[in-house]
């Protein structure tokens, strides 16, 4: 358990917590003190607010989009160095920083508890970024490895699940309720997200077994409309053995969301959330994706604000 | 099944849009954003073997190759000056223990402050104001802006710090105005 936060250790950390820039560790001290200390929520959102402030009053007067001709000349740039030979080249690569995460310091009840009071109290204020919640939270890189992994090969090079299941066998429009009972019969368990995916850009393609997300799970994977990214779902029952890394960080109904960090240092983003039946994984190429699945999927009572 | 070049160029051509807001924002009229955007262009294009997608995905990569283009420009005219905030902040390395400023503006209502908040900002440094951009219009993490600007994380943070404890200064009449006690 961690020192809870004096009151000026707490007004230094104010403006990167309300960026949601603080390390896992400080952001639940913080946290902690909220709860203690819930007035204090207002300078949080203060920021946050003045963050929105700025943002738009520096695009006032900007251009919100490119000129078309200069889109054009952009097209034309790109077609022709589609085939252009590559230039060995220095150019930046991006990367973000590595954290060595404790994996028994989370008192993870303590960090939901304020982020459920602050998004109920504050959620229309909230400022919308999902990487800007603080709730962010780290789980098991093996896990998450294992699962990005997995996501990569079934999308992309169309590996053949066990028992897979595609689009096809389902009717169009009621397809979601169709594959809801269908893996419901198939796993024994009670299903209770919305499969379809469909309004935020993705399509459903197909289902099956997949021991990744632990014994009985099963692996669903859509594609983005005429975009080149994919989205993975597991759903695994609780009555089986499932992903023992992930078991004992997940409260029941709690949407979590996770920015992973890789051993190569890379980072990766899953939501996982749990109910009494089964835990799930959302698994995509970006968080944003893997936000907005989960803003169609959960139920409304369990969405993050 | 799309290509690794054709899915490159699909999202680098999704932050045009971004990538001119920050041409715009440092060239200061449109002839010579449209310029930088083409040049960061052809240069990502060429480069995008060296491009890895991460989580926050193309975006901060073409802004550090706006960036060094624009700056490489500037630089053959003149070497860029070290700024005094960020040795006075090398000096300290340790911008957190700044204390919370005096000001609350916790009741303002900041999505509809007037021509005053713009006319603050446009009064900032044009340091201050990258770091603005970078971090409120474009949605970049600390270490985003500070990889984008080639600067340190904490100095990033020192800056966001002073620039917003200067418009919060700024605007105090406003927020007087608005009844928020000092």
């Amino acid at each position: 358990m961690h020192n809870p936060l004096s009151d000026n250790q707490f007004q230094k950390n104010t403006q990167a917590f309300a960026d949601g820039e603080l390390d896992p560790q400080t952001s639940l001290a913080m946290s902690q003190y909220l709860v203690s200390q819930p007035e204090k929520l207002q300078q949080i959102i203060m920021h946050q607010q003045m963050r929105i402030g700025i943002g738009k009053a520096m695009t006032k007067d900007m251009p919100k989009k490119a000129p078309a001709d200069l889109l054009n000349a952009i097209q034309a740039i790109a077609t022709t160095q589609a085939n252009a030979p590559r230039l060995a080249t220095s150019e930046p690569v991006i990367h973000t920083k590595t954290f060595n995460i404790p994996r028994q310091w989370v008192s993870i009840a303590a960090l939901v508890m304020i982020s459920v009071i602050a998004l109920n109290v504050f959620k229309d204020r909230i400022y919308p970024n999902p990487l800007s919640v603080p709730n962010t939270y780290y789980i098991d890189y093996k896990v998450a490895d294992s699962l990005f992994d997995q996501h990569n090969v079934c999308s992309r090079k169309k590996l053949t699940l066990s028992d897979e299941v595609k689009a096809d066998k389902f009717s169009a429009d009621k397809f979601s309720d169709e594959i809801r009972d269908f893996i419901s019969k198939r796993i024994d368990t009670h299903i209770n997200i919305n499969l379809d995916l469909t309004s935020a850009n993705f399509l459903f393609e197909r289902f099956g077994n997949c021991p990744k997300g632990g014994s009985g799970s099963q692996h669903l994977i859509y594609k983005a409309k005429e975009q080149p990214f994919y989205l993975s779902l597991w759903i695994t029952p609780h009555k089986t053995n499932q992903a023992s890394g992930n078991k004992q960080h997940l409260l029941p109904n709690t949407p979590i969301y996770t920015v992973t960090p890789f051993h190569d240092g890379s980072k990766r983003s899953i939501m996982a959330w749990k109910d009494e039946h089964a835990t799930y994984y959302f698994v995509g190429d970006n968080h944003f994706s893997v936000e907005r699945a989960a803003d169609i999927s959960l139920p409304n009572d369990k969405k993050p604000a | 099944m799309a290509t690794e070049a054709e899915q490159f160029k699909e999202l680098a051509l999704k932050e045009v849009d971004a990538v001119y807001r920050m041409a715009y924002h440092l060239a200061h009229n449109a002839d010579d954003a449209n310029d930088l955007v083409q040049e960061t262009y052809l240069k990502a294009f060429k480069a995008q073997g060296s491009f890895e997608l991460r989580e926050r995905g193309i975006k901060p990569w073409l802004f550090k190759i706006l960036h060094n283009n624009f700056y490489t420009k500037l630089a053959k005219q003149k070497r860029s000056p070290v700024l005094m905030e960020d040795l006075s902040y090398e000096a300290d390395k340790n911008p957190k223990t700044e204390n919370q400023p005096a000001w609350d503006l916790s009741s303002l209502d900041w999505e509809n402050v007037d021509e005053r908040l713009k006319q603050a900002i446009d009064d900032l440094p044009e340091h201050y104001q990258q770091v603005l951009l970078l971090w409120a219009v474009e949605g970049l993490k600390y270490r985003e802006v500070a990889d984008v600007l080639g600067i340190a994380l904490g100095t990033v943070m020192s800056r966001l710090y002073r620039a917003r404890t200067i418009l919060a200064e700024n605007l105090v009449e406003l927020a007087q105005e608005h009844g928020i006690k000092q």
